[in-house]
């Protein structure tokens, strides 16, 4: 084979799109390790430790499981909306709201076990998409921006939640002891799958079912297709009579309602109770963002993407432990192989785009022989 | 009512406003330019946290200003290659480089801080001989720190270069119809290089005020979301210096109010007091009608060669 033809086959688009996430893999854990050497950590036992706390043992894949789940539900709520264009940041406030709307039911109510966490759910998912109204509304009466809009929602939905579980005033404050928190949810509601001792959280299956509706609704249906034109262009969607200000509502009520899922999904399987800090840093509606980031906007990369996530952050955890290099490190890694995947994607078209051309360009001799040539 | 409007609430204010205000001037020369800057938040946070880490390598306060705004500039650097270079969209690499910030402060807080001499570096008050014997604004506006008095400078220099010198001119004109500006034999992507350049370096001044002048320390996100505040001051402001100010302002004002009705109302829900400079902001950017003011290429990337 000519050295033409292994160029061409070599950067085919398959190929490409195949090396860049590979790359952007190294690209992050490369960074990954330049920063445990500043901790004075080996690079070599700081990976074995992320490693050995994400998919080594039950318990780890158990804890990837638990970790990944909020992140694939607001990871998949960033997708609904980003698709449509709709820079909606406010997962985090809706998934603060929505655990603020189901977990009193799945606290003071008194129903058995298998309804409870299903109106503790579907409580959940009103409350954030009500919470994502708001700025759905302004955006569309009055063109505020909701990248801002949401992002201030955020702060003030975390301090509604903590003003409800604050010591001594908050109305769903447990007297019976001394955190900002919550009284514990009805054993009936704990939302626990025991494989071997180790638990995992099966509300993951929700959200691998969300994604899965998600892919359907995106590539197969009408309003899919609208959400898809509105994000590709918007001057085209609106001339071919589509309503941009109604996918703009139903996109961010919806984003709102599957990231509301996020912290009852997490509080009914982990500590089982409503406290201040919910969703620990940096949060898991921002780590949402950086799921979708990495799955394309594709809801079943999204959904690879979040248990990757959740391996990087159940691994963190662990590395802290062992090594005493903080678990920030999977917030590092995380960032950096985005902007690695981001960019190197950007790099390939431009590449690609360029070989196309120089081919096109080429001596005729090198062309296949056509009528004309060979007239000639 | 007069305990309220003292002077020391008003000095409180503009302590509460500088760092947001600094990085709003910057932000507004970025987006005039065209760079929309979203990152500011990560820059701030990158100079909160140089600070403290610069104070503490070099052994002096000012040393970790400088050391600040250099991590910011470096912040500043990368987006700038993914956005201009490569065109990448500016909003989603905004975002990414701050949680990449989020992370990086957080991780180093733990392991080059050392929490043995926190607390010796601080930007303390210093007061202007002769103005701050002013009665009243005197002390409310001129026995500040430094960096404070940077932000005037900033606050003068910013709309005298964009709105009276030809390289102004330029920028806010790359930030309209940069083809035109390019017929013109300027260069685009350069310009808006420096452009965004400058809005790191002020992200990271502010936010070196915010660790520095409060204790010096550096606690995981310090910044509490100042840098979105900025972003939407400049959108308030309407992409105009001194408005974005005023915008910074009020933030600066609800915070100062924040403390007072607290202490004035004890019984009343401290979270409702945290809340209340993050509703007001909210309030204000919903009353806004169109985006009137907003540079016509702000966001889009430069793809012409």
């Amino acid at each position: 084979m000519n050295p033409a033809a292994l160029v061409q086959r070599a950067t085919s688009t398959r190929v490409l799109l195949l090396l860049i996430p590979i790359f952007a893999l190294f690209g992050g854990l490369a960074v990954g390790a330049l920063f445990l050497l500043i901790a004075g950590v080996d690079p070599v036992d700081g990976f074995d430790s992320l490693i050995e706390n994400s998919v080594g043992n039950k318990f780890a894949i158990a804890n990837t499981i638990s970790q990944a789940t909020p992140i694939m539900f607001t990871g998949l709520a960033v997708t609904i909306c980003f698709r449509a264009g709709v820079y909606n940041v406010g997962q985090e406030g809706s998934l603060y709201i929505g655990a603020l709307a189901g977990i009193p039911l799945a606290i003071y109510l008194d129903l058995p076990g298998p309804l409870l966490i299903a109106v503790a759910f579907i409580a959940s998912a009103a409350g954030g998409a009500l919470w994502s109204l708001i700025p759905a509304i302004a955006k569309v009466r009055r063109g505020t921006n909701e990248i801002m809009s949401t992002l201030l929602l955020n702060f003030i939905a975390i301090y509604l939640v903590g003003y409800f579980v604050a010591r001594e005033y908050g109305p769903l404050w447990n007297d019976e002891q001394q955190n900002a928190a919550s009284k514990f949810v009805k054993e009936d509601a704990h939302l626990t799958s025991l494989i071997d001792g180790a638990n995992a959280n099966p509300a993951i299956l929700l959200a691998v079912a969300i994604g899965l509706v998600l892919i359907f609704l995106l590539n197969r249906t009408t309003p899919g297709f609208q959400i898809r034109a509105l994000g590709f262009n918007p001057a085209a969607a609106r001339y071919a009579g589509h309503s941009a200000d109604s996918t703009v509502i139903w996109t961010m009520l919806a984003s709102g309602a599957v990231a509301g899922l996020a912290g009852t999904a997490a509080i009914l399987s982990q500590n089982f109770l409503l406290s201040a800090e919910l969703s620990p840093p940096p949060g898991w509606g921002y780590i949402g963002i950086a799921a979708a980031l990495l799955g394309g906007l594709r809801p079943g990369f999204v959904i690879l993407a979040a248990l990757f996530l959740g391996a990087l952050t159940a691994g963190g955890q662990g590395l802290q432990l062992n090594t005493g290099a903080p678990s920030a490190l999977s917030d590092v890694i995380q960032a950096t192989t985005i902007i690695c995947v981001m960019a190197g994607s950007a790099l390939g078209l431009v590449i690609k785009r360029r070989l196309e051309i120089s081919r096109a360009l080429k001596a005729p001799s090198e062309r296949p022989a056509t009528p004309e040539t060979v007239e000639r | 009512m007069d305990v309220v409007f003292s002077v020391a609430f008003f000095a409180a204010v503009v302590r509460l406003t500088a760092p947001i205000a600094i990085a709003a001037l910057g932000e507004v020369v970025a987006e005039r330019s065209g760079v929309f800057n979203v990152g500011i938040e990560g820059m701030m946070l990158m100079g909160a946290f140089g600070g403290v880490w610069g104070a503490q390598i070099f052994g002096a306060t000012f040393a970790g200003v400088l050391f600040g705004m250099l991590l910011a500039l470096a912040l500043g650097l990368i987006v700038a290659v993914l956005v201009i270079n490569i065109g990448l969209d500016q909003i989603v690499v905004g975002i990414v480089i701050t949680i990449f910030a989020l992370g990086v402060t957080s991780y180093l807080n733990g392991v080059v801080i050392s929490s043995s001499d926190v607390h010796d570096y601080q930007l303390t008050r210093v007061a202007i001989p002769l103005l701050s014997d002013i009665p009243f604004f005197g002390s409310v506006l001129f026995n500040q720190n430094p960096v404070v008095y940077c932000g005037y400078v900033l606050m003068a220099a910013v709309p005298w270069w964009l709105y009276r010198t030809h390289d102004g001119l330029v920028l806010r004109a790359t930030g309209e119809r940069s083809e035109a500006v390019a017929f013109e034999g300027h260069r685009v992507r350069w310009t808006r290089y420096k452009a965004l350049c400058f809005g790191a370096l002020t992200a990271g001044l502010g936010g070196t005020m915010i660790s520095l002048a409060t204790g010096g320390i550096f606690i995981d996100a310090m910044t509490a979301g100042r840098g979105w505040i900025a972003l939407i001051a400049v959108v308030l402001g309407r992409w105009r210096p001194l408005l974005s100010v005023g915008a910074c302002a009020l933030f600066g004002l609800a915070g100062a109010l924040q403390f007072r009705l607290q202490a004035n109302n004890p019984d009343l829900p401290v979270e409702l007091f945290f809340a209340l400079p993050y509703v007001v902001t909210l309030v204000f950017l919903f009353s806004l009608k169109g985006k009137s003011g907003e540079p016509a290429e702000l966001g889009q990337p430069y793809t012409a060669r």
